[in-house]
């Protein structure tokens, strides 16, 4: 890359949820900078006003095919800025199943994948499903690995017995319970069918799909919470990001001195040091769960037949890690496998055999060196590549410089003149400060 | 004061120390090598294959840091409130030895989070004596241990001049004086210490005598022995709401009533680099003279068993 100042290729990252992206984009931006680029770290709410006025050179963005198709679209078609989503190497949620594979809107899907540089992939197992669904092109698809799963992959938990550590369950009800106080109705709006049919349910199913599910599994959790609190079993609940915390006051109520509720502030991989199993609805927390060893418990058998009839539940359907799990039939074999961790009769390795060579496929592992430099170096690789011109330097670090301050401004008005609360998803880019408090965080996705 | 307010004001007095002596080098030292399997007298791998939880692990979490390093399986950290996380998190997450071999969990020694037979070992350095009730407190720790397991208890003996000094004398001035209360939460300093030195030394008459230059280089020393450990040291003994102290019988009584079946007494010398330098000898050897007038019983220090 250049390095002098005025040439310096600027570089807009996007971090999509706080405690998790943040990680490992400020180490992006830490690698990239250190190869001599302007980086800017923007979260969501900032990246419309970035991606509308600003300059760059590329824009990485995780689960790219999300963003607007207005946002992708005038962006690419200035000449200033390749897009190059790292799907999947930047952490994000969305599978790569052919059925799913963006494919939102047909007319929508191949414009915004034709906006798309370069897509840098988990593993081998993503490129072969997308080469598949035939709507990429091979040169638009690099495997870089994941650096969410780094550190699970080289470091497993040690087993601890339920009556010492809790039990964690993973909650996703981001539509019954939505962050920022979102009214039910404008959350049933926004799932309307011209946006997310064949996205977030299926082709031939409708929006209420969605919504079924997330009422079934909440009964479903209400009857193990019972059991718990009958047994005296203690319960760890990691509500998802994008859902409002203070809802979950509810169950405290409800359940005191047996449920407990993590606050978003701590990433997946730590959670998951604090519970002694984890039970969970389709949740890609399976992916960690397998790589951690750590006891995985599919809540998804206790749906009923609807639950797989009515719903396609897309996680689960993207790779068969969720088979690796305990699947229960009913209640009481979730304890039934609680008390093997109890006796000391429960094996990680031995339970996720059969999975784990599917994670490793996954995942591109193992490999030689973080994924995040993999990443790093297919970014400059195909920067180096490119024959777009670019503004003027003046021009460019001008116009990247108002919209940092307009989007700081923004800010400064909405969390502290406002006061309005910060969610994980939804949250001020107070970036030197993240960086203070979790450089530990940061620096473990460039360790060996 | 009630029991759940006596525990909330001295979690928020021992998080503030706690918070310093993970900025001082000397004390995180001292504090994560307390524990030994030589001063324990138990064989070198003890640890391993070890689950064990840390009673009041504070928010340095020094004693869960000291049971990684014997190379124990699993530590639970427990405190009483979750904000102990914001500081001990990243300490354990920056080793990746320890990777995998901790969690932190919230709940009162007093009311343990755990079911029966829990735990092979269990630690609670410095935290009964803070509690309302301690024998309820051991019955806890007990009922944790599995049978055979083991608890390591570390509380304040009674009796002794520097210990009535700091646990009687000091705490009632602080308690009573608002001057003296004002002087300990916001003036006391290392810096403090070092300029009320140098005023001394200033005004030292000046006699040409052996005993002028004596003099001198007593304070040089004192002000290279009085560090921030130190009076980290000395607001651990003042501001802390409960500071109960115990003679060696009465804990012992305590011990048996709350189940174990066997307990010996074990002695530790911590590494200084203060003042306190000069009397760690006495914290070793409790039973020699010196010690005896100064710290009275000394430092208590407990390998119990849990009744197989």
């Amino acid at each position: 890359m250049a390095t002098s100042n005025r040439s310096k290729p600027h570089i807009l990252i996007d971090v999509d949820e706080l405690r998790r992206d943040f990680f490992v984009g400020a180490a992006l931006k830490g690698v990239l900078e250190r190869r001599g680029a302007v980086v800017t770290l923007t979260n969501r709410t900032g990246l419309p006003t970035y991606l509308r006025f600003g300059h760059f050179d590329a824009v990485i963005l995780g689960n790219a095919l999300n963003i607007p198709i207005e946002y992708l679209r005038g962006v690419a078609t200035r000449t200033d800025i390749h897009m190059m989503s790292a799907e999947g190497a930047i952490p994000n949620d969305k599978g790569l199943e052919r059925k799913y594979a963006y494919s939102v809107d047909p007319s929508q899907r191949d414009a915004k994948i034709a906006t798309v540089a370069r897509f840098h992939l988990w593993g081998d197992h993503s490129r072969r499903y997308l080469v598949s669904a035939g709507y990429f092109s091979e040169d638009q698809l690099r495997v870089a690995g994941a650096p969410r799963f780094d550190y699970h992959h080289r470091r497993s938990l040690e087993t601890v017995p339920a009556s010492v550590l809790p039990l964690g369950v993973v909650c996703r009800f981001i539509h019954l319970n939505p962050y920022r106080q979102l009214n039910h109705i404008e959350t049933v709006d926004s799932f309307r069918a011209d946006r997310y049919r064949g996205s977030i349910y299926p082709a031939d199913g409708g929006m209420e799909d969605v919504f079924w599910l997330q009422a079934a599994a909440m009964g479903v959790l209400l009857q193990l919470l019972d059991e718990c609190q009958r047994r005296s079993q203690k319960v760890l609940v990691r509500p998802h990001p994008r859902e409002d915390l203070g809802a979950y006051e509810y169950l405290l109520k409800k359940y005191p001195g047996v449920v407990s509720i993590e606050h978003h502030d701590l990433s997946l991989e730590a959670w998951l040091g604090q519970v002694c199993a984890v039970a969970s609805f389709n949740s890609t927390s399976n992916y960690e769960i397998v790589a951690s060893g750590r006891m995985g418990i599919s809540l998804d058998p206790l749906l009923g037949e609807r639950g797989s009839r009515h719903v396609d539940r897309s996680s689960t359907m993207y790779y068969p890690v969720t088979t690796g799990l305990i699947q229960p039939k009913e209640i009481d074999d979730v304890f039934a496998a609680l008390e093997l961790l109890d006796i000391g009769d429960w094996d990680a390795a031995k339970q996720y055999a059969d999975v784990l060579d599917h994670v490793h496929d996954i995942c591109d592992f193992p490999r030689d060196r973080p994924a995040l430099f993999k990443v790093a170096d297919e970014i400059v690789h195909t920067l180096a590549e490119s024959g777009r011109e670019v503004d003027s330097p003046w021009l460019r670090g001008l116009r990247n410089w108002a919209c940092r301050a307009y989007v700081k401004l923004v800010e400064f008005v909405v969390f502290t003149i406002v006061r309005r609360p910060a969610t994980s998803v939804y949250f001020p880019m107070w970036e030197r400060r993240y960086m203070r408090r979790w450089k530990v965080y940061v620096d473990r996705y460039t360790e060996g | 004061m009630a029991a759940k307010e006596l525990e909330r004001q001295t979690r928020q007095v021992f998080d503030r120390i706690h918070r310093q002596h993970l900025e001082t080098p000397q004390s995180v030292e001292r504090f994560r090598s307390l524990i030994s399997t030589q001063n324990l007298r138990v064989p070198s791998d003890f640890f391993h294959d070890k689950l064990c939880v840390d009673v009041g692990a504070g928010s340095s979490g020094c004693g869960t840091v000291n049971l990684l390093q014997l190379g124990a399986r699993h530590v639970v950290a427990l405190e009483l409130d979750c904000s102990f996380a914001e500081s001990l998190r990243p300490v354990l997450d920056a080793e990746p030895e320890y990777a995998g071999r901790w969690s932190l969990r919230t709940g009162s020694v007093l009311d343990l989070p755990f079911a029966d037979n829990s735990f092979d070992f269990v630690l609670c350095q410095g935290v009964l004596h803070h509690t309302a009730d301690e024998q309820r407190g051991l019955s806890e720790i007990c009922r944790v241990t599995r049978a055979g397991g083991n608890a390591l208890i570390t509380v304040g003996g009674g009796g002794g001049i520097a210990t009535r000094l700091f646990k009687g004398l000091l705490r009632d001035e602080y308690q009573n004086d608002p001057f003296f209360h004002e002087f300990i939460d916001n003036r006391l300093s290392v810096e403090w210490v070092q300029t009320q030195i140098g005023f001394l030394r200033d005004n030292l008459e000046d006699d040409g005598s052996p005993r002028h230059h004596d003099a001198l280089q007593l304070l040089d020393a004192l002000e290279r022995l009085v560090d921030r450990d130190f009076i980290l040291s000395v607001l651990d003994r003042i501001q802390a709401p409960k500071y109960a102290t115990y003679t060696t019988q009465q804990l012992e009584e305590m011990f048996a009533t709350a189940g174990f079946s066997s307990w010996y007494r074990v002695s530790r010398r911590p590494k200084y680099d203060n003042i306190r330098r000069i009397f760690s000898i006495l914290y070793e050897k409790h039973d020699h003279d010196l010690a005896r007038l100064l710290y009275g019983e000394g430092g208590l220090n407990y390998v119990l068993q849990a009744r197989a």
